[in-house]
């Protein structure tokens, strides 16, 4: 049943005007500031793209979302590959696993980690028996991306599984029947039919990647501050709004062009999303 | 399945490996909590029940987590009922500005809370509200939304419209139409929107962690300032109940999803007669 | 229909009553004081020592909270919504900010004569005297450290060490006396020869950011050279660490009490200084904690262990390097924002 579009307006509004106030005006008012503290201007962003710092956060900030989305191709490929072979029990279970982080809470997963990642921890003395002694994971680039990779991989997994439901395996047995061997059927027929939703899933990852502030803070070092540590530090201890600011527009400026560009070229990150305009006519 | 594309053992070996990577370590905290010593060493020296004493007789963990419970409960609820209507706005109607409303809506989930916090805080601070009860709240509120959205759209789209122009035909007004016949088909996916809010503002730290005050300090931002500071298992105290009270409220709906598809296949049933 | 609204006004009727437990926190007496220092032991020590016994006196509730935070009293100030009445902090702080961001207190009732002159402030009083002192990890080292050099001595002293988190915390006055700089020309700092030479001993440095963790931090034995507050060391040595002090060199202040500008409290606030103005209370507190008490009169009886933490024996003293709160008071604002960029990149 259709609803007559001025009740639709007046059904929207709370949720709009709520969103409006308390989230889009304040980060609005934010970025503002970055223009006009302490005076109207560009200085904000003249003293942050001038000084090297910032330049290097960013970098650390990239550098660490790629390795996040890498080491989610591989670990959550498989994952995703082994989701689409197995029967409907099995499936079910391996959804549930990959879904138990998500209600799991952020702080007792990073604090699980501050425990086995710790100096003589169980995870130093994992790496010992392989022959990495005295290593110790805590307040490394190295832990914090596990702790990400961690909370991350659910989210790689569903939107590849999502994607690669689609292809027909048995264009794999028709490239055997051609000659190929497994694994060449495998690399030259189904992988390539599964690359957009790769790119859909690590695209999503990357930009999560980009946020995040308490998995650093608890599980890195300072002197490997990601931008969000940086951002908050600049209120946190500098009481720096416009500062502030000014980093978080950099931020989400970054965080929209990829999603432009993923946008544009890759219509299954929307579906993921929900932004799709096809899935609201539905 | 064919003997080509079955599942190889070394393919399930690497998924037994992801598997245990995702949930395993979480695990931890459970044994950790049990600890004797004042330590985070695990496996633990000793099992002790003095951090679940200290949890539930130290006003500031007591506090902080009845502060959590009020604070997820209330914005979860507004987050329902706004989303709610939203999500029936935005899909049993045509308006030019929809798209546009669903991607504000949704916003909350992509912007880095870092950013949201940052900026609520700097707000708050000017409007006064900062350290307030109600101020959190509203924050929540509006992060919560888009979980309510995701699986309230999924229940609505399953609500063949059949149903409704059936009521209609029978007399029903809109109003009627929403509250007893829209609203009980909903009610699974109203559940799951409603646990996933209660969830999601439970665990929120960071928004949380910039708008505190002496008084108003949920259960995260005590655990995150705990964990900074000093030593303190009763931190994995707090990990462990916040699990299983996450678990259980996700372990509602699926209990509510079974009467949904019963009452559904009934309706269905009595409109086709 | 019905179980949805039976669970809806369920949930809501939580939710009334869990709001309403949260919200109503510790109200209870007319007198109520928010006190912030840096938490832990330090903190209880305050509380046994002064807080509660002034709190029992005049029928006051205190709410205790930590750990200080100046960008949180300029936040709360510029907000116009004050949190925290009386605050524990470093000299420097009351000094700069002497009515913008705390009150000028009433002297009426303080005898500023039983303190050591130059360390009272129209807005602070100090309590105590402190020390941050180099400590080292016996468990680690068999060879004693003997001066700030062997702080940055990679070779011969190994290992992960830890300085304070902030411009003022030291970490810049350590840096600059371990790289030959004289005593009596160290202030004012030069910040860019500290941090070229913080810079040496970067991959092997961690920083603390409240005292607490510091302390933690020994115990736990997670660190071989830290820099820490004195009575950090001493409750880290009585829980059992296995550290020892380095006295040369040591930079010694006093810890203020001052009160937040636009307290709602400003009356309770007073009272509690006049009453931590006195020498009694600091007595108390150096017995539970072996900082040394500012006022003259308090003759506090310590324990052997709390007696070597003593700063105020001539010992200490002696090797000690009075930190510059002028410099400190005029210079800080912008050296934060340098340190702040240099420790997270």
């Amino acid at each position: 049943m259709t609803i007559p579009a001025r009740w639709a307006v007046l059904l929207l509004l709370p949720a709009l005007a709520m969103t409006g106030a308390f989230f889009l005006v304040p980060i609005g008012d934010i970025i503002v500031r970055s223009f006009t503290e302490p005076v109207v201007g560009l200085q904000v962003y003249e003293r942050l793209f001038a000084d090297p710092t910032t330049w290097r956060v960013l970098g650390r900030t990239f550098a660490t979302g790629a390795l996040t989305v890498l080491l989610c191709i591989a670990l959550g490929y498989p994952y995703a590959y082994l989701m689409t072979l197995v029967g409907p029990t099995m499936r079910t279970i391996l959804i549930v696993l990959v879904l138990v982080p998500f209600w799991t809470s952020l702080m007792a997963r990073t604090f699980a980690w501050i425990s086995l990642l710790q100096r003589d921890g169980p995870v130093s003395a994992l790496l010992a028996a392989f022959g990495l002694p005295g290593v110790t994971l805590l307040g490394t680039l190295p832990g914090v991306l596990i702790g990400m990779v961690q909370i991350l991989l659910p989210y790689f997994v569903l939107t590849v599984y999502a994607g690669i439901l689609g292809i027909d395996r048995r264009l794999i047995t028709a490239a055997m029947s051609l000659g190929a061997n497994r694994f060449r059927a495998f690399l030259q027929v189904y992988l390539p039919l599964s690359v957009p939703a790769v790119i859909a899933a690590s695209a999503l990852v990357f930009i999560l990647a980009l946020g995040f502030y308490i998995t650093p803070q608890l599980l890195g070092s300072p002197q490997e501050s990601l931008i969000a540590q940086v951002i908050g530090v600049r209120v946190e201890r500098l009481v720096d709004f416009a500062g502030a600011g000014g980093l978080s527009a950099i931020l989400l400026v970054s965080t929209a062009l990829l999603l432009g560009i993923v946008g544009l070229v890759f219509r299954p990150i929307l579906r993921a999303l929900g932004l799709s305009r096809a899935e609201v006519r539905a | 399945m064919n003997t080509v594309t079955r599942a190889r053992p070394p393919l399930i070996v690497w998924g037994a490996v992801v598997a245990v990577m995702l949930t395993a370590p979480t695990l931890v905290v459970i044994p950790l909590s049990f600890t004797s010593q004042r330590s985070f060493r695990f496996p633990i020296e000793g099992w002790s029940l003095q951090w679940y004493e200290r949890f539930f007789t130290e006003s500031r963990w007591v506090g902080a987590l009845m502060t959590s419970l009020g604070v997820a409960l209330t914005a979860a609820i507004l987050a329902t009922i706004v989303g709610t209507l939203a999500v029936i706005a935005l899909g049993r109607s045509r308006i030019a500005l929809g798209p546009v409303a669903r991607g504000t809506l949704m916003l909350p989930i992509v912007v880095p809370g870092i950013v949201v916090a940052v900026g609520v805080f700097g707000a708050y601070l000017r409007w006064g509200i900062s350290g307030s009860f109600l101020g959190l709240v509203l924050a929540h509120t509006v992060l919560s939304i888009p979980f309510v959205m995701i699986p309230v759209t999924t229940a609505l789209r399953g609500i063949p419209e059949t149903v409704e122009r059936a009521a209609a035909v029978l007399g029903a007004n809109p109003l009627r139409r929403f509250t007893q016949v829209q609203l009980p088909l909903l009610a699974p996916g109203l559940v799951t929107g409603f646990v996933f809010a209660f969830v999601t503002s439970l665990d929120e730290v960071v928004i949380a962690f910039f708008l505190q005050s002496p008084r108003l300090r949920t259960l995260p931002v005590q655990m995150y300032s705990s964990v900074t500071v000093e030593t303190d298992p009763t931190i994995a105290v707090a990990s462990s109940l916040v699990l299983v009270i996450s678990t259980i409220a996700i372990l509602v709906p699926r209990l509510v999803a079974n009467s949904r598809t019963k009452r559904l296949a009934t309706l269905t049933k009595e409109a086709a007669s | 229909m019905r179980t949805t609204t039976r669970l809806g006004a369920l949930a809501a009727a939580g939710a009334l009553v869990l709001s309403g437990c949260a919200a109503d926190n510790g109200a209870g007496g007319d007198l109520t004081l928010v006190f912030t220092s840096y938490g832990s032991a330090y903190q209880q020590a305050q509380n046994d020592a002064m807080t509660t016994p002034w709190a029992e006196s005049v029928g006051a509730t205190v709410i205790n909270d930590e750990p200080t935070s100046y960008a949180r009293i300029q936040q709360m100030v510029d907000a116009g919504q004050i949190e925290w009445d009386v605050v524990d902090t470093e000299p420097f702080f009351p000094v700069a900010n002497c009515g913008t961001l705390v009150e000028e207190l009433d002297f009426t009732n303080i005898d500023t004569s039983k303190f050591p002159e130059g360390t009272v402030s129209p807005c602070s009083i100090p309590i105590l005297q402190y020390s941050t002192v180099m400590m080292y990890n016996t468990d680690t080292y068999d060879v004693a450290p003997t001066s700030y050099e062997d702080f940055f001595d990679l070779e011969n002293f190994p290992g992960v060490r830890s300085v304070p988190n902030w411009g003022a915390g030291g970490a810049l006055e350590l840096a600059l006396l371990a790289d030959g700089v004289a005593p009596e020309s160290l202030y004012p700092l030069d910040v860019d020869r500290a941090f070229a030479k913080l810079d040496t001993i970067r991959d092997s440095l961690v920083f603390w950011n409240t005292s607490s963790e510091s302390q933690q931090a020994m115990e736990d034995g997670t660190v071989d050279l830290t820099f820490v507050w004195s009575g950090r060391a001493y409750e880290a040595e009585n829980n059992g660490a296995a550290f020892e002090p380095m006295w040369e060199n040591n930079l010694i202040a006093w810890a203020t009490l001052s009160i937040i500008k636009g307290s709602p409290n400003l009356e309770a606030a007073q009272s509690f200084i006049e009453y931590a103005a006195t020498a009694e209370p600091q007595a108390r507190f150096a017995e539970l904690q072996p900082y040394s008490p500012a006022h003259a009169d308090a003759q506090p009886e310590l324990s052997e262990l709390q007696q070597k933490y003593n700063v105020a024996d001539t010992a200490i003293q002696s090797q000690a390097i009075v930190t510059d709160v002028q410099f400190w008071a005029d210079n800080s604002a912008e050296i934060e924002e340098l340190w702040a960029a240099w420790s997270t990149s």
